[in-house]
């Protein structure tokens, strides 16, 4: 994929991940390198960004063997952006399916 | 490149970039190799994964430079979400359209001018008169009301045979002062809406002017858009 088409949606993924559930770094970077091949390292200064927007939020977690663990959580804001997103998206894709499909 | 190699060339790519919160950054990625760790990869491979770590303190810059401008450029123009990152929720703003090449029209301007010099002339002195002669009418009809009441007053007081019989009775008088009196807060009242009455014609005047001369309007009128 190019990287223009992959870098518009890479948030949209990140915020759907964040959406069913909190998450740490590692585990949002998997699920979506689980589904494309992406470096992995973009996706922690998406987040740092995502944060700085204040769609998405973090906190730490002390825990008992190991270093505090930090989690991403989405925010009220970044529900409604994941949702327009989405409706944009599903738009887009239709009609790019249906362009290809040339009905 | 293993773990310690990556995080201090991070580090030293960030601060390069003059990125400040690096601590935080570093703990990302220093879990990120612990959890890499934990699922059987070795530091190597991690790093395979997350790519250059150069590269990725660049990415920091540019995605920090990004909300930076998207901050700024807010109410800017509408881009689809897949262009770049637009969060506004409500429809941005409509600035007041300021530098946009304005040409004046000297057919316009010689016609405004025209009617300045033919017609406000003597119309804008006549009604500004007009209204100044009803604030003095409501002067005098309120000073006038207190000196029939009081003359009244004194008629009756001076001479109590003509009681209710005359024309000009003492109640009668008092009573007429009275009444003028009372028309005076009403005339106060007209004369304050006719006082706005002509601020907002000379208001939409300067605007007839600026729109013809700089193309957008000066004056900001009460309940209406100022377009």
């Amino acid at each position: 994929m190019k990287s223009q088409l992959k870098r518009g949606t890479l948030e949209l993924c990140v915020l759907s991940i964040l959406w069913r559930g909190d998450c740490y770094g590692y585990e949002i970077v998997n699920r979506i390198s689980d589904c494309m091949q992406i470096t992995e390292g973009t996706v922690y200064p998406l987040l740092k960004r995502l944060k700085d927007n204040m769609l998405i939020d973090s906190y730490i977690v002390e825990s008992q063997e190991g270093p505090p663990r930090k989690y991403y959580t989405i925010t009220d804001m970044g529900r409604t952006v994941k949702e327009e997103q989405e409706a944009e998206w599903t738009s887009f894709s239709t009609a790019i399916n249906k362009l290809l499909k040339g009905d | 490149m293993n773990k310690t190699e990556f995080m201090n060339k991070l580090n030293e790519s960030l601060s390069g970039y003059g990125i400040n919160d690096t601590r935080e950054i570093l703990l990302d990625f220093e879990q990120h190799f612990e959890d890499g760790a934990k699922a059987g990869l070795t530091e190597e491979q991690v790093y395979e994964k997350l790519g250059d770590p150069v590269e990725i303190a660049k990415q920091y810059m540019s995605e920090n430079e990004e909300s930076y401008t998207e901050k700024k450029t807010e109410a800017s123009t509408q881009q689809s979400a897949f262009d770049t990152n637009n969060y506004s929720q409500t429809p941005p703003p409509v600035q007041p359209v300021q530098n946009t090449g304005f040409q004046p029209d000297v057919g316009k301007i010689v016609c405004i001018l025209l009617v300045d010099i033919l017609i406000f002339t003597w119309a804008l002195p006549t009604l500004f008169s007009l209204v100044f002669s009803l604030y003095g009418v409501t002067l005098a009809i309120g000073g006038s009301g207190i000196a029939v009441s009081i003359a009244g007053l004194l008629m009756g007081i001076v001479d109590t045979s003509s009681w209710l019989f005359t024309t000009f009775s003492p109640i009668s008088t008092a009573l007429f002062g009275v009444m003028l009196m009372a028309a005076c807060p009403l005339l106060v009242i007209a004369s304050i809406a006719a006082t706005k009455g002509c601020i907002n014609i000379v208001k939409h005047i300067v605007n007839w002017h600026s729109r013809a001369f700089v193309g957008r309007n000066v004056c900001v009128i009460k309940g209406k858009e100022n377009v």
